[in-house]
């Protein structure tokens, strides 16, 4: 669609021998041979023309119909009088006895109207298939299509809904009364102010008249450029055409016309992107429109074709037999299309194909497995609806669709009468000869024994009645379920398995534009697109329980709700919206959520710094390297970011990912620790991923599954086994992870930092050698760390960054740092304020300073020093609130 | 002047127009609304089923006297909607002929009225 279209315009300037080639026609394009024509007036009179001659037509028609029916109803009744009652003429006024129309006269009058309603109704004209199936004919004129189609020409004019046609006449109109050519401009200008597109611009929250101001002062103001902006204009009508033509649409609606003038000229983008909108997603918001419009003409087709369904017990030819028990404990699904009950069933069309497939090829049960809230009842459902329509395979037709919840079979306290119910509906189901079953959540059969011990299990029950009487049956279950229940069991043998996948962000977006306004009309809100998008991006990253689009439409319930309560009807939904009810769900800061994680980003090293002394060249590192990992267009298809933090114990590298926790996710309790010497054997991978078979016991897919935005701290990688450091291997390129029941793991939101004093001792050594930061680290690499890790691993990481050892200096401002902790702590829990003196700080970092372990043993003096004294004051009760305690060099206590 | 073109001097293209519409492209559309009816009612009495299902036994009765009983009970129901499809039919048929008739009807009252002392009325 993005090449231009070859267009033959009118040159209406020559009065003589062009125009009477053109037939009347303004612009037309040939495709394959047929000639399509603009070939509607578009002059000021004729519109105007035309506008009176529909309403003189409707009076003409209307007065006509009336003179038809009185005059019948005069003539009915006169004969009637004479025939029945003649002496009652004489009541009859003389005049209406006298003056009537001749019945031949009536009979033409008739005949006229009739032949007027019946051109009107046969001039709709939809738009032409072929006009988008086949390439367009280059190089044609007027006088070669003149000759070859002798002026039957297809009218395209014809193919545009009442609204478009409207809009367009008007903007000719418009562009007429103020003396400019009828161009793309104008013609988009008065675009914007239909309802159509105003119903566009308020999703996007720009305001229509604003927007039209905006437009105008940019495109129509004096001396703007407008050459060809005519033909550009033509262009549109032709796109606009063959787009309606392409997908299927019977009429150019208002929406194609948009469309076409956002495809033929990029500015019109350029415009929208000024006032903060991505000609992307402007696009996508327009195709929401068009769908849905799209979907509404669907509808109305089903609807016409529904009508004929039989949903009786029986069927049509009342082969069937009443089934009252699954009535009562099913639902009949064909019923509940055909009546419109049923949500409708977007997209879907291959899930449903290879169903069809299987039942056509032989199988007579099919098991649709999927993640919890992937879509396996609507493809069900849209089974139910084809069957409405009768577009299904021989075996399926004049059926009904029942759903049974496997539910309602277990129910009760004996399994005998699970099996009892079971049989029954089996055996109803049977003898009817004309019910289809779909069984939901059929893991519920599964391990459910009859009896006690080795007796049979009910799905044993079911898979032999299903052998033995050929009912065609679905059944739907989860993926896990399928894993651990149902696979090699005699039903899982015999069922064809049909997977269904979570369905992409984009499909995703449709399945709830075509919800969406069920929901805005319930609860009277109403969606920005952003937030509808938002829902979509929000319930993949953060609602991983579910699948989309299940999840997705969840969430958009619940910000309908929380828009609704919290600031009334008739409000938008916006993105943020969506984020705090995430938040409010899964407790995940809303910052983290909404704020503009660019800004995070360029802030981040003042950010750590605030926490983590010294070490500037490995925070500047793991800031660079989070800021090129975000750039990077891996399109979220790994982690976060993955680093390798090397250096001796105590020098602040777990507390750089305690600071990143909290700037990045939030909070430091955001991190979930591993400590990677606990997995030293090669066994321990089951503890990590979980005991095959067993659902939940791994300890990392679990913590990353219920937690999935967060930082993953593994201390002491390099003690970990070969084999495990495999499995991380592919969580750092892959971002996900298959857990030991087969569940995928998404690591995507992660930010995943691995310790390791590999090499501590040749960092000391090279530091007090006084090397550089720099080729100590291609020292570790080149050398040290390849005794630990292999180098496939190394580089996977993001960034490998090299913590040195701490000086006295820095050991001084960490114990500023703790002390100020202390100081809050005692403030706010006590009220009694804490001073340390200058000194006695030194003498404390002095004290716990050691070249090995870093800062870790000034925590140990601290608490010694001053926890310990402070501790001894409070319990003796020696200061009150508002009192300020001292200490000064050598433990010296003064309370103030 | 165009308003003019597209009212009155349409009208009048109308007017004269009818008679040559009338038997081309209007009995094309009556033909069609013969065929799309009597088609809609075929399907509306399910004709086609029940003939298809004529030796399936109703109600999944499938012994031999539900078998005679269904076999009888169907021959009934195909007779008793094939009769009902006909009379739908017949009527649509009769407006389908009266299409060509009226206009002919039409001439002839006219001159019936116009030469001879029949009176419509009384």
């Amino acid at each position: 669609m993005e090449e231009k279209v070859p267009l033959l315009i009118c040159d209406k300037s020559d009065e003589g021998h062009i125009r009477k080639a053109c037939r009347g026609s303004w612009m037309g394009f040939s495709v394959h041979h047929h000639f399509f024509a603009w070939q509607r007036d578009l002059s000021d009179e004729a519109i105007k023309g035309r506008r009176i001659a529909e309403i003189f037509d409707s009076i003409v028609n209307f007065v006509l119909m009336l003179v038809g029916v009185v005059g019948l109803l005069h003539m009915g009744i006169l004969k009637l009088i004479n025939f029945y009652v003649p002496e009652y003429l004489e009541y009859v006024p003389g005049i209406l006895q006298k003056i009537y129309i001749p019945l031949w006269l009536l009979i033409i009058i008739i005949m006229f109207v009739m032949s007027r309603l019946v051109r009107t109704a046969l001039t709709i004209e939809f738009v032409k298939k072929e006009a988008a199936d086949h390439p367009y004919d280059d190089g044609v004129s007027w006088e070669s299509v003149a000759k070859y189609h002798h002026g039957a020409f297809n009218n395209i004019a014809y193919a545009f809904a009442p609204r478009a046609m409207v809009a367009f006449e008007e903007a000719a109109l418009k562009s007429h009364k103020a003396g400019v050519e009828f161009s793309l401009y104008t013609l988009f200008e008065h675009l914007l102010e239909t309802p159509d597109v105003k119903s566009i611009l308020i999703r996007f929250e720009l305001p229509p008249d604003q927007v039209v101001r905006a437009f105008h002062d940019k495109f129509l103001s004096e001396g703007a450029d407008h050459a060809g902006a005519n033909g550009a204009m033509w262009q549109t009508i032709a796109k606009a055409y063959l787009d309606a033509a392409e997908n299927d649409d019977p009429k150019v609606t208002v929406f194609h016309l948009f469309d076409a003038c956002l495809m033929v000229d990029p500015k019109f983008g350029e415009f929208f992107e000024q006032l903060g909108v991505q000609p992307k997603v402007l696009d996508n918001g327009v195709q929401w429109f068009r769908f849905m419009n799209h979907l509404s003409g669907e509808m109305r087709s089903f609807r016409r074709a529904a009508f004929r369904k039989n949903t009786s017990d029986t069927g049509a030819a009342m082969t069937g037999l009443a089934t009252p028990l699954l009535n009562s404990i099913g639902e009949d699904l064909t019923k509940a299309a055909k009546f419109g009950y049923l949500p409708v069933t977007v997209g879907r069309t291959s899930e449903i194909g290879s169903m069809l497939r299987a039942f056509e090829s032989g199988a007579s049960s099919v098991i649709l497995t999927g993640q919890q809230g992937v879509g396996k009842m609507s493809i069900v459902e849209g089974l139910a609806e084809r069957m409405v329509t009768e577009d299904v395979p021989e075996i399926l037709k004049d059926k009904r669709l029942i759903r049974v919840p496997i539910t309602h079979i277990v129910s009760g306290s004996d399994p005998g009468q699970y099996q009892q119910r079971l049989m029954q509906v089996m055996v109803e189901a049977v003898r009817s000869g004309n019910t289809v079953l779909a069984f939901e959540g059929i893991e519920g059969l599964f391990g459910v024994r009859v009896g006690g011990g080795t007796s049979q299990d009910l799905s044993d029950t079911l898979a032999e009645l299903l052998e033995k009487t050929r009912l065609t049956a679905i059944a739907t279950t989860t993926n896990e379920a399928f894993r651990t229940a149902i696979s090699g069991t005699r039903f899982g043998s015999m069922a064809t398995k049909l997977e269904v996948n979570q369905v992409e962000d984009n499909d995703a977006i449709q399945i709830l534009e075509s919800r969406v306004f069920n929901i805005e009309a319930h609860h009277t809100v109403y969606f920005t697109y952003r937030a509808i998008e938002q829902c979509v991006t929000m319930a993949r990253r953060f609602l991983q329980d579910e699948a989309l689009p299940e999840n997705a439409i969840k969430l958009m319930q619940e910000t309908a709700v929380y828009v609704r309560n919290k600031r009334g009807a008739n409000q938008l939904v916006r993105a943020e919206d969506v984020g705090f009810v995430i938040t409010e769900k899964t407790n995940i800061p809303t910052e983290a959520v909404n704020q503009d994680e660019k800004d995070k980003l360029l802030r981040l090293e003042d950010i750590m710094h605030e926490r983590v002394v010294g070490q500037d060249e490995a925070v500047k590192a793991v800031s660079a390297a989070l800021r090129r990992a975000r750039a990077d267009l891996s399109g979220g298809k790994r982690p976060i970011a993955n680093f390798l933090f090397l250096g001796p114990t105590g020098v602040g590298k777990t507390e750089t990912a305690k600071t990143l926790a909290e700037v990045y996710f939030g909070g430091e309790d955001r991190m979930t620790r591993f400590d990677m010497s606990e997995f030293q054997d090669a066994q321990s991978i089951y503890r990590l991923i979980g005991q095959p078979g067993q659902q939940g016991t791994g300890l990392l897919t679990e913590a990353i599954r219920q937690n999935p935005f967060t930082l993953l701290l593994l201390d002491e990688f390099e003690k970990a086994d070969a084999s495990l450091l495999n499995v991380f291997l592919q969580i750092f390129d892959d971002g996900r992870v298959t857990d030991s029941v087969g569940r995928v793991v998404d690591f995507t939101n992660t930010i995943i930092i691995c310790t390791s004093n590999a090499g501590s001792n040749y960092i000391q050594d090279e530091v007090k050698a006084g090397t550089g930061t720099e080729i100590i680290k291609q020292g570790l690499l080149d050398q040290e760390l390849k005794k630990y890790f292999r180098p496939e691993l190394i580089n996977r990481f993001d960034g490998v960054i090299v913590y040195t050892p701490l000086n006295e200096e820095q050991i001084e401002d960490i114990a500023h740092l703790m002390i100020g902790g202390i100081e809050k702590r005692l403030y706010e829990q006590k009220g009694i304020n804490l001073d340390v003196t200058e000194r006695a700080v030194a003498q404390l970092a002095i004290k716990g300073y050691s070249p090995e372990f870093g800062a870790r043993p000034m925590r140990r003096v601290i608490q010694s020093d001053i926890e310990d004294v402070l501790a001894n004051i409070l319990l003796e009760g020696r200061v009150q609130r508002n009192q300020t305690i001292v200490i000064d060099v050598d433990g010296a206590v003064n309370i103030e | 002047m165009m308003a003019l073109k597209y009212t009155l001097i349409a009208l009048i293209k109308d007017i004269l127009y009818l008679p040559v519409w009338w038997y081309t492209r209007g009995t094309v559309f009556i033909y069609k609304w013969l065929v799309n009816t009597s088609v809609s009612t075929w399907k509306q009495m399910g004709l086609a089923v029940w003939i298809k299902n004529l030796f399936v036994p109703m109600f999944q009765q499938y012994d031999w006297q539900g078998r005679i009983i269904s076999f009888f009970m169907r021959l009934v129901q195909i007779i008793g909607r094939f009769i009902g499809f006909v009379i739908m039919f017949a009527i649509y048929l009769v407006i389908f002929l009266a299409w060509f008739i009226l206009p002919a009807f039409a001439v002839y009252l006219f001159l019936q009225t116009t030469f001879n002392t029949y009176t419509p009325l009384i």
